[in-house]
């Protein structure tokens, strides 16, 4: 009986632990995959920005045709926001609409000698022209406020070799051509041909009150579907320079417009990218330096008394947030430098020179006193020494820019380097996120350091090595590894910020390397448009790809920096080092 | 004496680095910690004389040094007849600085700071007639403490009587009980408008330098000050009066005045929120991990992109919860049982369970590295003795393995804490709100209300010195809420690195 | 496990109570604009002093949002920080049977600030255009890179430009008035707070930018400019009121009240404060500028409220 009960429990005890086993692997196998899922999440929601456009018939089974808006006529002219154009042969006439009517502005040849203009039609919007020619070509002008004429805004890619007779405008900047050989072309005024094919049987006869487009003959008429909700994103048009409706020339823009439906967007991405990188860039200039003398000096030179105190503090650094440091570096930082500039870029000078005049001194000093003052502790007594000389600097910027800059140091610069300030600027940012990921470089390098076993150390001083030639010869080689994860590590953290970003700058779209022009970075941007963006729009989506680089981007980076770790680990190990 | 090998300039540079990152450490903290806390002191008042002959008395602020020569900002109230309270004076242009010892600076409910003098206290109207100087702020004081206490009665007789009235009102069908409601809180509605009444019954008559006077009724007068008169501990009470007022008030004035309660609040909840969903999880996935997986290649792999997830960016995350949580999960639940309220979203909006939810997940990496690195630290000798003994794998977990990795799981919980206080940017996609005029916690069934938005200190930051009317009167503000922020972040970070180095010491004792 | 079982819990208690009826006396439910939330929270909390019951429940996420509740009739006030565009009316009215009434609540002006010692006096729209634009769609002929090109400037530098960011209706509404529709240039700052950007005005003496003319600090002068009579004007209230001044909007309420009946009381005590004196001086509190009288007793009339 006993046995039997005890049996019973056992088994009790055995199930009961298989399914706990099976939940737990449930319950984390869930987690990880969800978490792994956000990638695959960011990917699907992207993907229809990149499936091909496509035009159908929709057959309708002999439904009677609705009441429709009748197309234009007259393809040889179209109608614009401010000018009416007309083909005549090669040539385009146009006209500017005023007070008092139609007033000829110019003629302008628009195609090459041997073709002539077949078929116009006005974008939407009315500042940008479809010419479609007699050898399938088609071209689109785009009107400049300050010039009478349109201005040639690219050739797209050819639709056949035959004529094109007619050129129907659609929504979002769209276009249907049709040529003699009654193939069909969707155009968009951007990333131009995006599909073509067979047109159907007929012509086209009108748009309905859904705004859709019907086909064929008056007796047997089909509704075309045209597909392309993202025709405007190829890759092209997100990454290369593009010639947008108003302007003279190709450019790279992001200007979305979010208020009005009006107006061309601009989905240029290649800006946003730049200023990512651009931040992290002199975030990293600015880490980099102070992280690697300071693990250096921590995992080297420091009592280890000392060291057990002021790592944790300089990790601490890391746990700021970004929206303090942001804050700072926004409203009291900015305005400060704009006013204390030479102060500024003198400190920039004026430190490294006080560390290294610093340890000059300390060498001339007594022995009493270098005992007093070792190098071990030189991080702290060192820090009155730099307040004093950064103070100095300061409080003598105001002469050093009336001897050496004329009183006004951004003038001057304007002037002689042709670099104009903005207040909001990429060297804030520097600074400010420079300040961010110090800590986590500082720590991962300090961990490496400090990681290499310290007989390799004690072997090159045992040679007659000085601590910084063994430091330099043997325990940076063997700790590079490790650094260089650091690096990439703090790298990924800088193109991933965003609150400093947001606050630090203006949010200036350019694409300048100037540490004193401003930049927006694709995180600043996904938080500043995402809560406005419509739903599954173009936009939207490609916010999202926005947010997909930036995880493909610091993924990429972070596994390179694990997979550098892990090699590096194993080799302390080897090394016979602590693990 | 004998020359000392030099370490050369390198080793120098590098202990200057340390140096400076201390230094930038130090100057970062004491200017939160100067500003911060400078925002509540009672600062002296000046009444000033320029070469023009005009008077004005503000509180003096920053100098700034142009080619006009130095210029200081004076912070001078008044805003219904100055247009800004603020104005720019040049130093050189002042030919007389007085300190009146009965300068008033008043905080009221509308317009901002009034600075001036007090000409006089009028009851229902008529001025009372009091002479002496001293009498008449005792008068004063007796009649705001009058106030204090009409205030109380009246919010609790709202709180008490009328709301739960209008709550009832709003679920009741019976027309009967209906009518005997509605009568109960006319006569609820009357007593507190008699209160009110009874509130609006003095008014204290307000003389600035300029000459402009002003009867304010007393019950908009929210604080008044007589600094240049008060000695040092009446300066410090009060610093530690309008320091708790900052912690414990709602913001007032579209968030330009007033404190961080609601925020403080939410930022809590959301904590707590985030880490009820995330501690399970990730101890569970960690757990899993590290005791159940078949130690090979794939956990191997799996293990690097957890490690990874952590150094995702935020804003990733945030997109990530917009568009599951808000749009997909959200929005499916208001098509199926809120759909009577479409197209105004109940939860395909951001609020408190989705950024909560959001949070965990971007705290998940951290919280499975630290409980993954407290297992691994246990000798795999400690297990084997357990299984040995014939304990099954579930209660070698809960008996042997998990107990001694608690202090591993309870690091990475706190790191998840305090990294989950200080984002900010994924908050702005999921649910922060500007101002939330209720708290996510009421009295009214259910009571904790997951689908509302909520307040935040980090975003509150962000809002108050970009958003807000007036950057110079917010700046303060900010550096006071961004100090609360930064102390709290701090304080979570000390208990991890305590409770590691209590972890490290400990196990550094175990026989491997 | 457990913690899945919580939230569960936490779904099922989170289930608002269905809204059961709408005629609750005493709660207000508002869905719209941001530029006008403060301003109906200030309502709100006086609202709330004079009828103590009253409760308002504000939903701020931008103005598109207004419209669509207002359809769905899950508010009756709709704050709009600009007019309701003919779309948004129509789809309104064919699910209500009735457009809404749109009853016109503050004035705000966009003006243009420099920094407090900037010389400059006046700018002309073509001026402006130029100085933001780089499609210059307003008539200029020559961008504007340096303060000495702007005519009548004794300033001197380059030009740094300061205003919102897309999102947001200050920028929609500069961009068709100043601009004429084109294009902003790309090195215009875009802030995301009309404060911050006055703030980064006030700290550069070469700067320029333009926000709401309640954002006016100390630290900057609002830049009169010249309307098509060729007059420069300030934006003060009265220029914005006779329409002198070229920038300027309106802000309504749009509320939901079929043709011949009366709102209900909560609702009804609300329009007659905004419309009071003493909604409006709230109104000019928050930096707006108060509605003339006339246009609050066409308003009034309109809703069948009596005076004051």
């Amino acid at each position: 009986m006993t046995d039997h009960a005890a049996s019973l429990r056992q088994r009790l005890r055995f199930i009961r632990d298989r399914l706990a086993t099976a939940l737990i692997s449930a319950c984390g196998i869930g987690v990880i995959g969800a978490v792994l899922a956000i990638g695959v999440f960011l990917a699907v929601e992207v993907a229809p920005l990149f499936v091909a456009p496509e035009v159908r018939e929709q057959s309708t089974d002999g439904a009677p045709l609705p009441a429709l808006a009748s197309l234009p006529t007259d393809s040889l002219s179209a109608a614009g926001e401010q000018q009416q154009w007309q083909a005549d042969g090669r040539e385009l006439v146009v006209f500017q609409r005023t007070s008092s009517g139609l007033e000829l502005a110019g003629r302008v040849e628009a195609v090459p000698p041997s073709r002539r203009i077949t078929a116009l039609a006005a974008l939407q919007g009315g500042r940008a022209l479809l010419i479609g020619d007699d050898g399938g070509g088609v071209q689109r002008w785009v009107t400049l406020a300050d010039q009478d004429l349109p201005v040639p805004a690219g050739h797209y890619q050819a639709l056949g070799s035959a004529p094109i007779r007619q050129l129907i405008a659609l929504p979002d900047r769209q276009a249907l051509a049709l040529n003699e050989a009654n193939q069909l072309g969707l155009y968009q005024a951007i990333s131009g041909l995006r599909w073509q094919g067979q047109a159907p049987s007929g012509e086209a006869l009108g748009w309905d009150d859904q705004g859709d487009l019907w086909w064929g003959t008056a007796e047997a008429a089909s509704r075309l579907e045209i597909d392309a909700e993202h025709a405007e994103v190829s890759w092209r048009s997100v990454w290369l320079p593009q010639h947008y409706e108003g302007h003279a020339a190709p450019q790279q823009r992001w200007q979305t417009s979010v208020s009005d439906s009006r107006d061309e967007p601009r989905y240029g991405l290649a800006p946003l990218a730049w200023g990512t990188l651009k931040a992290a860039a002199y975030a990293l200039l600015v880490a980099i330096p102070l992280a690697l003398g300071a693990a250096v000096h921590t995992a080297c030179f420091m009592s280890a008394g000392l060291r057990t105190r002021i790592k944790p503090t300089l990790e601490l650094m890391e746990a700021l947030p970004g929206v303090v440091l942001g804050f700072i570096a926004g409203l009291v930082l900015a305005p400060w430098v704009e006013r204390h500039l030479p102060g500024v870029l003198a400190l920039l000078l004026v430190l490294p020179l006080g560390m290294l005049s610093g340890g000059a001194l300390w060498a001339c000093c007594s022995a009493r006193w270098r005992q007093r003052l070792p190098l071990s502790w030189a991080g702290l007594w060192l820090m009155p020494w730099l307040a004093l000389l950064a103070a100095l600097a300061l409080w003598l910027s105001p002469s050093l820019e009336r001897w050496w800059f004329d009183g006004d140091m951004r003038s001057w610069l304007a002037l002689q380097l042709g670099l104009d300030y903005a207040s909001r600027n990429a060297m804030i940012v520097g600074l400010a996120m420079g300040l961010a990921v110090m800590p986590t470089i500082y720590a991962l390098a300090e961990d490496a350091l400090s990681g290499v076993p310290k007989s390799l150390a004690e072997g090159a001083a045992a040679m007659g090595a000085t601590r910084w030639q063994a430091l330099w010869k043997v325990v940076l080689p063997a700790a590079s590894p490790g650094i260089f994860a650091a690096l990439m590590i703090g790298a990924g953290r800088a193109v991933g910020e965003t609150m400093i970003v947001l606050m630090a700058t203006g949010n200036t779209a350019v694409m300048t390397a100037s540490p004193f022009d401003g930049l927006r970075s694709l995180s600043a941007n996904i938080a500043i448009e995402l809560p406005e963006a419509a739903l599954g729009g173009t936009h939207y989506r490609l916010l999202f790809l926005s947010a997909l680089l930036l995880f493909v981007f610091t993924f990429c980076v972070n596994t390179l920096a694990e997979v550098v770790r892990g090699r590096l680990r194993r080799r302390y190990q080897r090394l016979g080092g602590p693990t | 004496m004998r020359r000392v090998r030099g370490e050369g300039p390198w080793a120098w540079l590098a202990a200057g680095s340390v140096a400076l990152s201390l230094l930038l450490l130090v100057a970062l903290l004491a200017l939160l910690a100067g500003r911060g806390l400078a925002h509540f002191w009672p600062g002296e008042l000046v009444q000033i004389e320029l070469d023009d002959g005009s008077r004005f008395a503000a509180r003096p602020g920053r100098e700034e040094r142009s080619a006009e020569g130095v210029e200081r900002l004076y912070h001078t109230g008044n805003r219904e007849w100055l247009g800004t309270p603020w104005r720019w004076v040049e130093v050189a242009r002042i030919v007389e600085q007085r300190r009146p010892a009965e300068l008033v600076i008043v905080e009221r409910r509308r317009w901002g700071d009034f600075i001036g003098r007090v000409a006089g206290l009028e009851e229902d109207g008529v001025a009372l007639d009091i002479d002496d100087e001293a009498a008449r702020w005792t008068a004063l004081d007796e009649r705001l403490g009058r106030l204090a206490r009409l205030r109380e009665a009246r919010d609790a007789l709202r709180q008490q009587e009328v709301m739960p009235r209008v709550r009832a009102l709003a679920a009741e069908q019976d027309v009967a009980s209906r009518a005997r409601l509605e009568d109960e809180l006319a006569a609820a509605n009357a007593e507190v408008l008699a209160l009110q009444a009874r509130m609006a019954r003095d008014r204290v008559v307000l003389e600035s330098v300029e000459g402009e006077r002003l009867a304010l009724p007393l019950e908009e007068v929210l604080a008044l000050q007589r600094p240049n008169a008060m000695s040092l501990p009446a300066k410090l009470g009060a610093w530690g009066e309008r320091a708790w007022r900052f912690l414990s008030e709602g913001p007032r004035a579209a968030n330009t005045a007033g404190g961080v309660w609601p925020a403080i609040f939410g930022t809590v909840l959301l904590v707590l929120l985030m880490s009820l969903l995330v501690a399970p999880f990730g101890v569970l996935a960690a757990i899993y991990l590290n005791e159940i997986a078949h130690q090979g290649r794939l956990t191997r792999l799996v293990r690097i992109s957890v490690r990874n997830l952590a150094g995702v960016p935020s804003i990733v995350y945030g997109v990530f919860g917009l568009g599951v949580f808000v749009y997909g999960i959200g929005g499916s639940l208001d098509e199926w049982f809120f759909s009577e309220q479409l197209p105004s979203p109940t939860f395909g909006t951001g609020g408190l369970l989705w950024a909560s939810l959001t949070l965990a997940l971007l705290t998940l990496p951290v919280v499975i590295v630290a409980t993954e690195e407290g297992l691994a630290r246990i000798p795999d000798h400690q297990r084997e003795g357990a299984l040995a003994l014939g304990a099954t794998r579930l209660e070698t977990l809960r008996r042997v393995v998990v107990p001694m990795a608690l202090p591993a799981m309870l690091t990475g919980m706190i790191l998840a804490v305090a990294r989950a206080a200080g984002e900010v940017a994924p908050l702005m996609l999921v649910g922060v709100a500007k101002l939330a005029p209720q708290v996510p916690v009421d009295g009214e069934f259910p009571f904790l209300h997951l689908e509302r938005k909520f307040m935040h200190l980090g975003y509150h930051i962000f809002d108050v010195g970009f958003h807000s009317g007036d950057v110079e009167a917010a700046l303060p503000l900010v550096y006071a809420t961004a100090l609360l922020l930064v102390m709290v972040i701090l304080v979570l970070n000390l208990t991890a690195i305590f409770l590691r180095h209590h972890l490290k010491a400990r196990h550094g004792a175990l026989p491997r | 496990m457990a913690s899945g079982c919580l939230l569960l819990c936490w779904l099922l208690m989170a289930w608002p109570l269905a809204a059961a009826e709408r005629a609750v006396v005493g709660s207000l439910d508002s869905v719209g604009s941001e530029t006008l939330a403060g301003l109906m929270l200030r309502w709100g909390e006086q609202l709330e002093r004079d009828y103590p019951g009253v409760r308002l429940q504000l939903q701020a996420s931008g103005s598109a949002t207004a419209p669509a509740a207002l359809a769905a009739g899950t508010s009756r006030l709709g704050p709009m920080s600009r007019r309701m565009s003919a779309a948004e009316r129509e789809a309104i009215e064919s699910r209500q049977g009735h457009p809404p009434l749109e009853i016109p609540v503050a004035l705000d002006a966009l003006a243009v600030f420099v920094h407090r010692h900037h010389p400059l006096e006046a700018l002309s729209l073509a001026q402006l255009d130029a100085i933001f634009s780089d499609t210059r769609r307003c008539g200029a002929a020559q961008p504007l890179d340096r303060w000495q090109d702007v005519a009548g400037s004794k300033q001197q530098g380059s030009i740094m430009r300061h205003g919102r960011n897309s999102v947001s209706g200050t920028h929609g509404v500069f961009k068709r008035q100043a601009l004429c529709g084109g294009d902003f240039r790309l090195d215009v700052n875009e802030h995301t707070g009309s404060a911050a950007a006055v703030a980064a005005v006030a700290g550069a003496p070469g700067a320029i930018g333009y926000a709401g003319a309640g954002y006016l600090t100390a630290g900057v002068r609002a830049v009169a400019l010249e309307n098509a009579a060729g007059e420069a004007v300030a934006p003060s209230a009265e220029a914005v009121l006779n329409g002198d001044y070229p920038l300027s909007r309106s802000l309504y309420l749009y509320v939901n009240l079929p043709p011949g009946e009366r709102l209900p009381p909560a609702e009804e005590a609300f329009i007659a404060l905004v419309l009071s004196d003493a909604g409006q001086a709230l109104v000019e509190e928050s930096g707006f500028i108060a509605l003339p009288e006339a246009l609050r007793r066409a308003a009034r009339a309109q809703l069948g409220l009596g005076e004051g």
